[in-house]
């Protein structure tokens, strides 16, 4: 029963998959098996399905709009940027934009927080749309073994789970991936993403309650479920900044460079900011 | 095979002694089986020493035979035995097997830990390698004996450098004749898994695994390997392969129907190989041994003997 229900969902998925997803999907050249998964776990299948109803999300609800994508080079890339929206739209609307903007299509693959790999169900989506647990050794694997896009923001669940007053407030980046860009050779791309901090407003982390449930914060959302508004987005991607070394260094040789892309995405923030109309134009 | 060698297997009538007399023997080896147990199915040519390898027949034999290599498998898998049992059989003679073969100048030991003692936890890296540590015992106690014996092999390699152990850790053993833990609760006709988890999976074929063990006789090769299979897929399809049906349950649920309504007895730390992947790099053993997998992950998949024959 269960299976044959399963079967009715995915099914009315893949009617809305078409050629546009498919070729797109093809350009991605993936290493998929002989069932249609990645050594990580990936689904062909399910990131076409995916694929198509974050299509509508992507250009019909959110008006995605991005510059800059030409920065994203050939080959590994390490994407940073500001953390928002309480539950990861913004990684999500980073991945619809390299997948249907960039030329050619790219898989970002995010590094995202234990919490949602043991949640029943949200970990299992993850890891078929090809998300991988947050630890450093698997996005060092998907740079130097497969030349991956990787997805980090730095400032973790602080920036994500952040609360209204701190808006577009870098709020600290954590050093390893400037020492995991050094350690690989990859060049990093700073981005800013804009809109994340209106669709889910956020007035409380709530973290006694949280703690007892068991997860890092708990959004406090004026409409009550952390579900986003229809606003606006506008991703601005900047020039790639590398970083030469072995990723061992002292901090006082990293930490400026981790200053340095911060800095990055403040100015890529201020001029996004200052560039919009409104919040939902 | 280049050369002919003389090559002692404890736990010979078990199911991955039984994959290693059948491999070596059909390669010409002089294979030696050590089991209390007596094994039908053992090829001719191949003689049975009946013994414990914890009693002093097992060293008269040894110095006996002077063999060219040893190969410890006589291991407790299941979980039914008391705690103290299992490890004073898998620590404390696979120690006693080491310290035996040592004594009596075996220069190539091999022992086969498992894949699984890094452990099925969340925060894991996927693909781990070697230089990871065993970390199985923060939520499996259970295989503490496992880990101990594997520990204690692997310092084989520094104590006595002048010996070659090859410690191997396999991923989940699939084929027609093993009996693993993995093997069994695919064989059933349903089979519980925790809802809304369906973690990655690697699995070799028994017969590759013999090829494992024939390469880690060859002389140089020494260290601890993970031996990797043909790849990776989630555990839904190696439940769709097997013929089985996977019945997915809270996680609640489980801990209360185990043992019983048909449903297997297992340990709660095994449940974890049900939710999180457990997946290693098994490129050092590729490259130190020359080792690559002969059977695709299809075959692989579909070797496990079915319950029910699937339609097509």
């Amino acid at each position: 029963m269960p299976r044959r229900l399963r079967r009715l969902f995915t099914g009315s998925l893949d009617r809305l998959v078409d050629d546009e997803l498919r070729a797109r999907h093809a350009r991605l050249a993936l290493p998929m098996n002989a069932y249609g998964y990645d050594r990580w776990g990936a689904s062909q299948d399910d990131q076409l399905r995916m694929m198509a109803l974050l299509r509508t999300l992507h250009r019909s609800y959110f008006r995605v709009e991005s510059t800059g994508l030409e920065h994203i080079p050939e080959g590994r890339v390490l994407l940073v940027g500001n953390h928002s929206g309480q539950l990861a739209y913004d990684g999500m609307l980073i991945a619809t934009t390299l997948f249907f903007d960039a030329e050619p299509p790219r898989l970002a693959r995010a590094m995202i927080e234990r919490f949602f790999i043991e949640t029943p169900v949200v970990g299992r989506l993850m890891t078929r749309m090809g998300q991988l647990t947050g630890v450093q050794e698997n996005a060092e694997r998907l740079l130097t073994e497969e030349d991956a896009a990787v997805l980090v923001f730095p400032e973790g669940q602080r920036g994500g789970g952040r609360v209204w007053a701190n808006r577009y407030r870098i709020m600290g980046f954590s050093q390893g991936f400037v020492r995991l860009a050094r350690r690989t050779k990859t060049p990093v791309v700073p981005f800013a993403f804009i809109g994340g901090e209106e669709m889910c407003p956020s007035f409380s982390r709530a973290e006694p309650l949280a703690k007892l449930l068991g997860t890092p914060y708990l959004p406090i959302v004026p409409w009550g479920l952390p579900l986003p508004a229809p606003v606006k987005v506008h991703i601005h991607f900047g020039a790639a900044m590398r970083f030469e070394g072995t990723g061992d260094e002292e901090d006082d040789v990293i930490l400026p460079e981790v200053r340095a892309v911060e800095h990055a995405v403040a100015e890529l923030i201020a001029r996004g900011l200052s560039e919009r109309k409104g919040v939902f134009a | 095979m280049s050369v002919r060698r003389r090559v002692v297997v404890t736990g010979a009538s078990g199911s991955f002694g039984r994959v290693a007399v059948r491999w070596l023997s059909s390669r010409g080896h002089e294979v030696h089986a050590v089991d209390l147990h007596e094994d039908p199915s053992l090829p001719s040519g191949v003689e049975l020493h009946r013994l414990d390898v914890r009693k002093r027949g097992f060293e008269d034999l040894v110095r006996r035979l002077h063999p060219d290599a040893l190969i410890h498998l006589a291991m407790v898998r299941r979980f039914g035995r008391a705690q103290a049992e299992r490890y004073r059989i898998n620590f404390e003679g696979t120690a006693k097997v080491f310290e035996v073969g040592r004594h009596h100048g075996v220069k190539k030991m091999v022992f086969v830990s498992r894949a699984t003692v890094y452990g099925a936890l969340p925060d894991q890296p996927q693909f781990v390698t070697e230089e990871h540590p065993p970390a199985a015992g923060r939520t499996f106690p259970e295989i503490q004996d496992l880990i101990a014996a594997d520990l204690y092999v692997s310092g084989m390699l520094w104590r006595h450098p002048d010996i070659e152990t090859v410690l191997l850790r396999p991923v989940n053993v699939l084929g027609p004749t093993v009996n693993t833990l993995l093997n069994r609760y695919l064989g059933r006709r349903r089979v519980f898994t925790v809802l809304g988890f369906d973690p990655v999976q690697q699995v070799i074929h028994e017969e590759d695994l013999g090829l494992a063990f024939e390469l880690s006789l060859d002389p140089g090769v020494r260290g601890v390997f993970n031996v990797t299979g043909p790849g990776e897929v989630p555990l839904h399809v190696l439940i769709d392969e097997a013929g089985a049906a996977g019945i997915p349950l809270p996680e609640s649920v489980i801990g209360l129907v185990k043992g019983r309504l048909g449903f297997p007895e297992i340990p709660k730390g095994a449940l974890d190989y049900l939710k999180y992947p457990c997946t290693v790099d098994g490129s050092r053993f590729r490259e130190a041994a020359g080792f690559t997998p002969a059977r695709g992950l299809v075959e692989t998949l579909r070797s496990v003997p079915r319950r029910r024959h699937r339609a097509s």
